[in-house]
């Protein structure tokens, strides 16, 4: 049993400067913060007490609330993903003129979270926090850097999405930082000691999740440049055997069952960083490898303005990877089969 | 004067060298009867052996070193780091060419029991048989039959990445002379035989003292330090003092702590990570209970640590600014008590991995976070966010100066410097 807090303020997530990321959806990060926290009463009782700036801090994961405005709901809740969409109809808003009222409301919040807490510890054994048996709560190694649901980082565009993309690629990529045919020394590290059972649930959790996508900052290029981008992913360029992103990503490049990769929704650095790691062999499979073949019959200017139209593109709103099925064009002969029997 | 006097050090290795040659290289390389080979190689066909083999191999954990990262199990490859240069992991497969297909039990004993290589060759120390030494011969026939029956994998062996002198064997010698004295393990006839296993185990061939003792400028462990603790050369994480008793690294551990970190790694007084998290999932956790239970009564059996006059004790600067990041960022897991949830998270007051002298493993597991080790017994551990990336050195230092700090933990308090120069991620 679990007994929650939720508080909702007007919050501004923290973006490097000048990147021109825009802030996430109000509000909407700090519930989940509330939800998901096992242990909230140190937070909760370290910042309310001011009511004016408040930071919900939760496993490394940084979520900085600017003036607490909303209180959501007290007492127990559903797990998150049924409380995010209906939270709108749970708020109780507060008025911004009636302060005192306000700073009333929350003082009795925190009087009630005490008595919850105190009757949620006494219902248990001990006085130990009650942990959440959650693969959420589990991969705080992995959420701490690309979000809770896998959704990317708000404060770098180098840390990739990771949620919904197929299981069978996050699967493969996480043996691949394991085995060093994918080289990224944290990543590398992190999961060195897993098993491939637990990877696969690792991976499963991260496909599973839905939620929206963000804008990400695109770099200034020339018109030219994005046309050329654009003839890249739909057409690809037969006159250097570079084939188009559609004919192996899928149509709306959101990527094709079980092993392909989405490509919308990354950020140009992310996708102009792994273009080259395919060309430097940070980024490998086993023998003669598609994307590698690829990347390297690119020229560098080619890999820019791919990476600037895909970052640059509105995603479609079914983000969900193509049925297996989807895959109507044979892949090129030269592209070979890797271990797990995925196209590389 | 400076150029003399390396000259003089010169001279003074090479008259040890020189004396030492006749004594250390004489060929003391063990043969057999010829009636004994004969039942060495008969017996090498046994299933029983085979399996009782392939357990011992994973005891000793030969396939950590003898693997590469992306390689086939015991084919080698896998470049050691020590401080003289890199030492490649050879291919122990039966390949006849470039594995040990053509090798002897004798040339096996040879190289488990008096570290010499089937032409008589010093082996670098490296290879642990400072502690294999003790493995008896039964038990290495049947690590012999185990690799014997192994698939062959040809894979030649990389060169070495040592230097003058360190590339001339024959240096061993003197090294040899004041380090390795070759026996098998002598049960002690005082103690029990639960006790006596845990030793021989832990003395031999679970080689527990290769990391846990600190090593001398040549790279050996001296007499009398035993268990008692070191920074790992060249991997740079602390490894503890092994003692349970008052100032000893795993004080007030009781048995079943030490069993449940072998065997899930993870324990209600701390958690496997770093190098010990993959010798956990490796080796100890396919270690049967009976094992486990004798290594732990030997380690309970280690005596009391020295304590340090206790150094005024000096609190940092930076311990409010500590405070409020731990109050942010840690207490969730860790609690503002720091006494963790056991089971799940470890605690960090009374953990000596936290107030280990060189304050490395908590720089460290702040800054690369990561997951307790999968194990059968902890088959979907929880885990910890790496912090580098959000952290600089100023606030690693004062956070780790906290938890070094607070409860009943009286460590020294750790530098921004120490974490820039731990800020690199150990991977092969």
């Amino acid at each position: 049993m679990v007994v929650v807090v939720v508080v909702v303020a007007k919050e501004r997530l923290m973006s490097p400067a000048g990147n021109g990321a825009r802030p996430a959806e109000t509000g909407a990060k700090c519930v989940r913060a509330g939800v998901e926290s096992g242990n909230m009463r140190s937070t909760l009782e370290g910042r309310l007490r001011c009511g004016q700036q408040i930071h919900l801090q939760l496993f490394g994961w940084r979520v900085r609330i600017v003036k607490l405005r909303q209180v959501v709901a007290i007492g127990h809740l559903p797990p998150v993903d049924a409380v995010r969409p209906a939270y709108n109809s749970r708020m109780i808003r507060l008025d911004s003129l009636r302060q005192r009222l306000r700073r009333h409301v929350l003082r009795v919040a925190l009087v009630l979270f005490a008595f919850g807490a105190c009757g949620a510890a006494a219902a248990q054994t001990g006085a130990a926090p009650a942990v959440p048996d959650t693969m959420q709560q589990r991969v705080a190694a992995c959420t701490s850097c690309h979000g809770v649901h896998g959704e990317g980082s708000p404060d770098s565009v180098a840390i990739p999405r990771l949620a919904g993309k197929p299981a069978g690629y996050l699967v493969q990529q996480l043996e691949y930082f394991q085995t060093g045919q994918r080289r990224h020394a944290p990543m590398e590290y992190v999961v060195r000691q897993l098993s491939p059972a637990y990877l696969r649930d690792i991976a499963d959790y991260f496909a599973q999740q839905d939620v929206s996508y963000r804008k990400l900052p695109v770099p200034a290029v020339s018109a030219e440049t994005l046309r050329r981008g654009e003839q890249l992913v739909m057409r690809g360029d037969s006159t250097r055997g570079v084939p188009s992103c559609v004919s192996c990503h899928g149509g709306k490049l959101t990527g094709v069952e079980p092993m392909m990769p989405g490509l919308m929704g990354l950020s140009y650095d992310y996708l102009n960083t792994q273009l080259v790691s395919w060309r430097t062999r940070q980024r490998a499979a086993e023998g003669p490898y598609c994307m590698g073949v690829v990347a390297n019959r690119m020229r560098e200017s080619d890999i820019a303005a791919v990476s600037a139209w895909l970052a640059s593109h509105e995603p479609p709103a079914d983000m969900r990877p193509e049925p297996a099925s989807a895959q109507t064009e044979p892949l090129p002969g030269w592209c070979v089969m890797g271990k797990s029997g995925a196209a590389q | 004067m400076k150029l003399w006097r390396r000259g003089w050090w010169l001279l003074v290795l090479l008259a040890i060298v020189v004396l030492g040659w006749r004594y250390v290289g004489r060929d003391d390389r063990q043969a057999s009867s010829p009636v004994q080979r004969e039942a060495d190689v008969a017996a090498l066909q046994d299933p029983a052996l085979i399996a009782r083999g392939e357990y011992l191999a994973t005891v000793g954990d030969c396939a950590a070193c003898h693997t590469a990262r992306d390689g086939q199990r015991y084919a080698g490859g896998r470049s050691l780091g020590t401080p003289f240069g890199d030492v490649p992991a050879p291919n122990i497969t039966p390949d006849p060419e470039t594995g040990i297909g053509q090798w002897s039990f004798d040339d096996f004993w040879n190289a488990l029991h008096q570290g010499k290589g089937r032409q008589g060759e010093l082996l670098y120390p490296v290879f642990s048989y400072t502690s294999f030494t003790k493995v008896s011969r039964d038990d290495a026939l049947a690590i012999f039959a185990y690799l014997k029956s192994l698939p062959p994998v040809q894979r030649p062996d990389t060169a070495l990445g040592l230097e003058f002198p360190y590339n001339v064997r024959s240096s061993l010698v003197a090294w040899r002379a004041l380090y390795f004295k070759p026996g098998e393990y002598r049960p002690d006839p005082a103690k029990s035989e639960q006790w006596n296993r845990g030793a021989y185990l832990v003395q031999g061939l679970g080689h527990c003292n290769e990391c846990h003792t600190t090593r001398d400028a040549l790279g050996g462990i001296e007499q009398g330090r035993h268990l008692t603790g070191g920074q790992i050369p060249q991997l740079d994480w602390y490894a503890p003092d092994l003692s349970t008793q008052p100032g000893g690294g795993l004080d007030g551990w009781r048995t079943q702590d030490i069993v449940d970190l072998l065997k899930t790694g993870q324990s209600t007084r701390g958690s496997a990570f770093g190098p010990m998290a993959d010798v956990v999932r490796k080796s100890t956790q396919h270690m049967t209970d009976a094992d486990l239970q004798a290594v732990a009564s030997y380690l309970q059996s280690l005596p009391p640590r020295a304590q340090p006059a206790p150094a005024p004790f000096k609190q940092a600067a930076s311990h409010e600014q500590g405070g409020k990041l731990y109050a942010q960022r840690c207490a969730d897991c860790h609690g503002a008590d720091g006494r963790g949830v056991a089971g799940v998270y470890p605690p960090l007051n009374g953990n000596t991995s936290v107030t280990e002298p060189t304050g490395i493993n908590a720089i460290r597991s702040v800054l690369l976070g990561g997951f307790a080790p999968a194990t059968a017994g902890n088959p979907k551990p929880y885990s910890m966010p790496p912090f580098a990336q959000q952290l600089n050195d100023e606030d690693v230092a004062a956070v780790v100066s906290y938890i070094r700090q607070s409860w009943s933990n009286r460590a020294s308090a750790a530098t921004p410097e120490n974490v820039g120069r731990f800020r690199n991620t150990p991977v092969d």
